[in-house]
């Protein structure tokens, strides 16, 4: 038991009463965000020493990392980026949730979006724009501006991490980056970082805990590191994924819509195939917008490639209004290619619901079935998403079975 | 009462929520080691803005309260340090003449001020911030044995130099 001395606890309590102040937690993260105002406010008088200009041979891995500190509000499309995210997060439906946890979601104040710091790149610009999010993390947006194209650059978007990490590290290179392969990095107050790229050591500047590095086209690997004094506290080595040389992709012109659905009046969502030599190659669009698709469940390296499975699917989480000025709404869609084998497509929910997945048939070489389906918006509840999809031949067997989320 | 031993992430969820539990301990403390309530408590406003920057030092070795109380005290003998204050940093009551004990009152304080450091922080941890042996133990990372003893002998500093005020 603790020693307690009711008469001293007494003479305490006289002279010293309990204090009369109001816990204020608002006044903490003000407080916290002003301090990091302060530090950028430093980091911009250590900047403000003019543009680098750019030179006509490309950039070394030094300059690239020239920060300047923009002053000027962001622009409407960067904001409208977070607050469709805010929207989209919002409307979470539990098969959004099934398939992308929420957890990677804040809610962002996007009003408060301003530019951060940015960088000459080998071919324009890229400037990182951040917003605090109301969990205490920070989400930012790294757009890119090319000099010789008019034409409004890629958004990159991500946030950091919860709960923090002294060092992270996201890759923002973009599909239509054009093969740069470009870091944002989130680096803890107090700690200093370097990037190191074959034999070459670059310090970037950090700007409010930000930095931005552009790696040459035909980098393969670099280690960032942060370190405290001489105790280094984290390292990350990364290694740039490079489509599979066995497959070169397809002009965006080369493909060809096999699918379209509406997820709502006037809103494609469609499903392209381009033939390549001994592969296939997929792409979706929406709306209006071509999208090269590189990722996903589907197991295509690339978005092209030649796969042993009957069927490939993955799910597309896609936020989509009906017209400009009207409120998102959130559509879950599934897609994928299957081979000659499979006759039938079924999908099957947790409430033990079935439902028929209709099968485009087009041959265009190793697959000739194409699938892509709105998930109706009673399945987005808990109890009643989708739990297999499986496949059948014109015998009825099951070719092909998988369970989703 | 007991500083929580369960392993909690340093989350801004999970700073809050001590913040928001032990707030007026935390000012009380603060306000005792600085010498003034609003000191206090700008001294902890401060600490905790410290505390959400560098949530990534949390390593979980100790409870989260542990290591914010440790904010909450280094903050505040920061500040003392910085005002150049008399070593003893003990708040004046709001209305010293009002309790009728003025004289008394003063030689207590004096006793306290005059306590080693170590003995005076035990003291407002224990009686201010409402800890136990373990909570006093983990914020100031020593030893529970070393909290008892150090508690012991601040006690009996205090009995021996006040026995007028605690005798009552």
């Amino acid at each position: 038991m603790t020693e307690f001395d009711p008469s001293i606890k007494a003479a305490l309590d006289r002279i010293q009463p309990p204090a009369s102040a109001h816990a204020d937690w608002a006044d903490v993260v003000a407080r916290h965000r002003r301090r990091r105002m302060y530090v950028a406010a430093i980091a911009t008088a250590l900047a403000a020493g003019g543009a680098v200009a750019l030179a006509a041979p490309p950039l070394s891995l030094g300059e690239r990392l020239f920060v300047t500190v923009e002053d000027k509000p962001a622009p409407a499309r960067v904001k409208d980026h977070f607050r469709w995210g805010n929207e989209a997060r919002e409307q979470r439906s539990e098969v959004i949730e099934w398939n992308r946890p929420a957890s990677e979601l804040p809610h962002v104040r996007a009003e408060e979006t301003r530019a951060v710091l940015s960088i000459a790149t080998e071919r324009g610009k890229a400037i990182l724009w951040a917003a605090p999010a109301d969990d205490g993390r920070w989400c930012f947006i790294v757009q890119r501006t090319w000099e010789t194209d008019a034409a409004e650059g890629p958004l990159e978007s991500s946030c950091t991490s919860q709960p923090p990490r002294p060092l992270e590290t996201h890759d923002v290179s973009s599909v239509r980056s054009r093969g740069d392969w470009l870091l944002a990095g989130v680096i803890a107050e107090g700690l200093d970082v370097e990037l190191h790229l074959g034999g070459e050591t670059v310090t970037p500047r950090v700007v409010e805990g930000f930095f931005l590095a552009e790696f040459p086209a035909d980098a393969k690997m670099v280690e960032v590191v942060a370190s405290d004094g001489d105790e280094v506290v984290a390292r990350e080595r990364l290694e740039r994924a490079l489509p599979a040389p066995l497959f070169k992709r397809p002009p965006p012109e080369a493909y060809r819509p096999v699918a379209t659905i509406d997820l709502a009046p006037g809103v494609p969502f469609g499903f392209a195939v381009a033939a390549a030599p001994e592969a296939v190659c997929l792409g979706f669009f929406l709306g209006k917008e071509q999208r090269a698709f590189l990722r996903g469940r589907i197991g295509l390296q690339g978005g092209c490639g030649r796969a042993p499975a009957e069927v490939h699917w993955d799910v597309q989480e896609e936020v989509a209004s009906e017209r400009p000025d009207s409120r998102p709404q959130p559509f879950a869609v599934l897609y994928g290619v299957a081979t000659p084998a499979v006759e039938r497509l079924e999908l099957t929910y947790e409430d033990g619901v079935r439902q028929s997945v209709e099968l485009y048939r087009k041959p265009l070489g190793l697959f000739d079935r194409y699938f892509v389906f709105s998930i109706p918006k009673e399945h987005f509840e808990r109890g009643r998403v989708p739990s297999t999809l499986t496949a059948r031949d014109t015998n009825g067997a099951i070719v092909f079975a998988d369970r989703l989320g | 009462m007991n500083v929580p031993s369960r392993r909690t992430d340093a989350t801004l969820a999970g700073i809050e929520d001590v913040y928001r539990r032990k707030f007026a301990e935390f000012v009380r403390v603060a306000a005792a080691l600085t010498g003034d309530v609003d000191t206090g408590r700008d001294a902890v406003q401060d600490a905790f803005a410290e505390a959400i920057r560098k949530r990534w030092r949390y390593r979980a070795e100790g409870s989260l309260e542990a290591w914010l109380w440790r904010a909450v005290v280094n903050r505040a003998h920061n500040v003392r340090r910085r005002a150049r204050r008399h070593p003893a940093g003990f708040a004046r009551a709001e209305t010293p003449a009002l309790n009728g004990r003025p004289a008394v009152d003063a030689d207590l304080r004096a006793t306290i001020a005059a306590l080693p450091e170590r003995q005076r922080l035990v003291l407002f941890l224990r009686y201010f911030g409402d800890l136990d042996y373990r909570g006093i133990a983990a914020a100031l990372e020593m030893s529970e044995g070393t909290v008892g003893a150090t508690l012991h002998a601040a006690h009996a500093a205090l009995r021996r130099s006040n026995m007028e005020v605690l005798g009552d």
